[in-house]
């Protein structure tokens, strides 16, 4: 069983703050696209288009953020949680990005 | 002074003698320094940066920006500068709500306070003056009590920023709190008002003064920029953004979720209770409004009301992430009702909400380490924090002990390592093993460890202005220098911080130049905050603060997290030697060829 845990606004649109995947060992990539057929208002919620996730979209796999990891590509297995947050605080300070860069 | 926008007028107020004069800004300081906390450690500095900060020579020092009280967007804020009576550093604690604007639009950018007055005293603000007046019938009552009283006296419109029993008892961590329950709330600003005898500075005006820009047309572009920027982020957009949405606690679950939630008393990184405590339980069980402050659409306070238990029908603002996490997780408290009960007898009696909850949580475990002696205070233990709070802000008992703040209260059991403190001052609702930005930023914070001097949680959590691991301490002093930087800016402005999470340097000197009427570019705007930022130091410096204490708790080097955060602790000497060089600092000295580049000294 995998966990997908669902924060703030994205919860409306599932009705829940969780659902279950039966799925023994994948990637978050396919996890989210099974998770979209069951609630197709996620998929302008966590992607601007396929296989783009939405900027300042957070998707964790047991708490790391999976842009850290293997990006959709990374594999979860049974008893994994993956946690979606959406924009929940952000913005674009253009200025700050550049000096940073 | 020639510049447009502040109302060059600053009031000095001796309450020893009961004297009041009055003086334009010097225009080369508020060209170097802006204003409020920039301009405010200024006067702190020229007043003289080794006093005690419990005697009278200490100024205490409210201060507006140049864009405060103005149409721009989230311009409603003030600066209460001072030297802390809880670190001994430079601090700067500043309040959202109407106080700020209304100050401005009675005529003011600044009110400095020295000297003691004999007796309980308030000082009355409307259309450029200031008046001392007697405040002894107010004297030991509460802040709600206390802005009642004036409100009935002097009728609306009315602000009125006062201090409760813990300022007047000088409990170290006492805050000035203002009619909205808006928190002056770190540093000890209400202990430095109570020692001075000075209850409260209460300011008649409306918004029939508020200054706008000469030059309109210029002003209108660059207004609606900075406004669509709020308005289309989806952060702060009104009533869709998640700040707006769920205030500031709906941090509570993503930084629960990368194991950066410090429990009990940061034994342990990640809190099982965090979603009954979080922003969106909140909204669901116990949201009755949203307030705002002067002129921001993103109302991000949460009013709530509690229905059942022990505190049913009380009525409070404002649920905030960080109390939540001091008083919630780290007390192992998974109840929100009893935070909205503590939050509140916060805001009445006036004290930090993070540092008590610091400050309790050290005492259980001190409890449950058998440090201390008698019965103690137990995780969990709700009722007994209630009970700590009440005899906190009056010095009795167990209180008196604890009002010292969390770093003093555990020299004083023996064990000065279960306070998770820097500076003396304790740490915020991000554990630094989980979130290494937050690791440099408390150990270098100007005014003990803070969140809120550079936010690099934006950038380790949120990918803003760029995701970084949060994990990982290579890159994170040069990245907390551009957000310290860049928050002593709008901090000096002074502009809502939550304007950060839209806004950007180049929409800050956009404003700035048309209110001020002086060309600054993206780049001056982060110099004048890297000036601000090392002033700061440079008090600091002048009172014998430098590398050695620019550390952390051990517990932070030594004890791995829990969670996603499993095996990691800070690597503090790294992390410092990194953002020792890219401030070109000296073992955390400001050398004097930085002050000179920095115009700081001639």
């Amino acid at each position: 069983m995998i966990e997908v845990k669902l924060y703030a606004t994205l919860r409306s649109l599932v009705g829940s703050k969780s659902v279950m995947f039966q799925n023994n060992a994948d990637t978050v990539g396919v996890v989210l696209e099974e998770l979209i057929q069951k609630f197709p208002d996620l998929d302008g919620a966590i992607f601007t288009e396929p296989d783009v996730v939405r900027p300042f979209v957070a998707i964790m796999v047991n708490g790391r953020d999976i842009r850290h990891l293997n990006g959709l590509e990374t594999m979860i297995h049974s008893n994994d949680t993956v946690d979606i947050f959406p924009p929940i605080a952000g913005g674009s300070a253009p200025c700050t990005r550049n000096r940073f860069a | 002074m020639e510049l447009g926008g502040y109302a060059n007028r600053v009031a000095r107020i001796d309450l020893t003698s009961g004297n009041v004069s009055y003086e334009e800004i010097n225009e080369k300081d508020a060209r170097l320094y802006i204003g409020a906390r920039g301009l405010g450690v200024k006067y702190l500095l020229d007043n003289g940066p080794t006093v005690d900060p419990d005697g009278p020579d200490n100024m205490l020092a409210f201060m507006n920006g140049p864009l405060t009280g103005s149409e721009a967007t989230m311009s409603g804020r003030l600066a209460v500068v001072t030297k802390s009576p809880l670190t001994g550093t430079i601090t700067d604690s500043h309040m959202g709500g109407w106080s700020a604007a209304r100050l401005r639009w009675a005529g003011f950018d600044a009110l400095l306070f020295n000297g003691r007055s004999e007796t309980p005293v308030y000082a009355y603000i409307t259309d450029g003056k200031v008046e001392l007046r007697p405040a002894d019938d107010i004297w030991g009552r509460g802040v709600h009590e206390t802005v009642s009283h004036f409100q009935e006296r002097y009728g609306d419109p009315l602000s009125v920023m006062a201090i409760g029993q813990a300022g007047e008892n000088q409990v170290r961590f006492a805050s000035i709190i203002n009619e909205d329950d808006r928190a002056a709330g770190r540093g000890g600003t209400g202990a430095v008002a109570g020692g001075k005898n000075l209850k409260a500075v209460v300011v008649k005006a409306d918004d029939s003064t508020m200054p706008k820009a000469a030059d309109r047309d210029a002003w209108r572009p660059v207004h609606q920029r900075a406004l669509k920027t709020i308005l289309d982020s989806e952060v702060t957009a009104p009533r869709t953004g998640g700040l707006s949405v769920y205030g500031t606690n709906v941090l509570m679950n993503p930084v629960n979720a990368v194991g950066g939630i410090g429990t009990r008393n940061s034994q342990e990184t990640q809190f099982m209770g965090a979603e009954k405590i979080s922003g969106e339980t909140v909204r669901e069980d116990l949201l009755v409004g949203d307030p705002t402050c002067h002129a921001c659409p993103v109302a991000c306070k949460i009013e709530v009301e509690i229905k059942d238990g022990p505190y049913a029908g009380l009525h409070m603002e404002s649920l905030e992430y960080e109390p939540a996490w001091s008083l919630g997780a780290n007390c192992d408290n998974d109840d929100p009702r009893v935070l909205a009960k503590i939050i509140d007898q916060c805001n009445d009696y006036g004290m930090d909400a993070i540092e008590i909850g610091n400050v309790i949580s050290m005492y259980m475990e001190a409890t449950q380490k058998e440090f201390v002696s008698g019965g103690g205070i137990a995780w969990g233990d709700t009722e007994a924090m209630v009970e700590a709070a009440d005899q906190i802000a009056m010095r009795e008992g167990l209180g008196d002990l604890l009002a010292e703040g969390t770093a003093k209260a555990a020299e004083q059991i023996g064990h000065p390592e279960i306070a998770m403190a820097v500076k003396g001052q304790a740490v915020a609702a991000y554990d630094p093993r989980a979130l290494k930005g937050e690791a440099i930023g408390y150990a270098t914070s100007n005014r003990g460890a803070c969140h809120l001097r550079g936010y690099t949680p934006a950038s380790e959590l949120l990918g803003i202005p760029v995701k970084t691991d949060p994990l990982e301490w290579k890159g994170k002093g040069e990245l907390l220098k551009i957000f310290q930087d860049l928050h002593a800016f709008s901090d000096s402005l002074d502009l809502c911080k939550f304007s950060a999470f839209a806004e950007g340097a180049e929409e800050y000197a956009a404003q700035y130049e048309v209110l001020v009427g002086v060309p600054i570019t993206a780049d001056d705007v982060m110099i004048a905050g890297e000036r601000v930022y090392n002033l700061e130091r440079y008090f600091n410096n002048l009172n014998g603060f430098d590398g050695k204490d620019d550390t952390l708790p051990s517990r932070y080097l030594e004890e791995p997290g829990t969670g996603p955060a499993s095996g990691s602790v800070v690597e503090l000497d790294e992390m410092k030697s990194e953002y020792y060089a890219a401030r070109g600092w000296e073992d955390g000295v400001v050398p004097e060829s930085k002050l000179r580049e920095l115009q700081i000294i001639d």
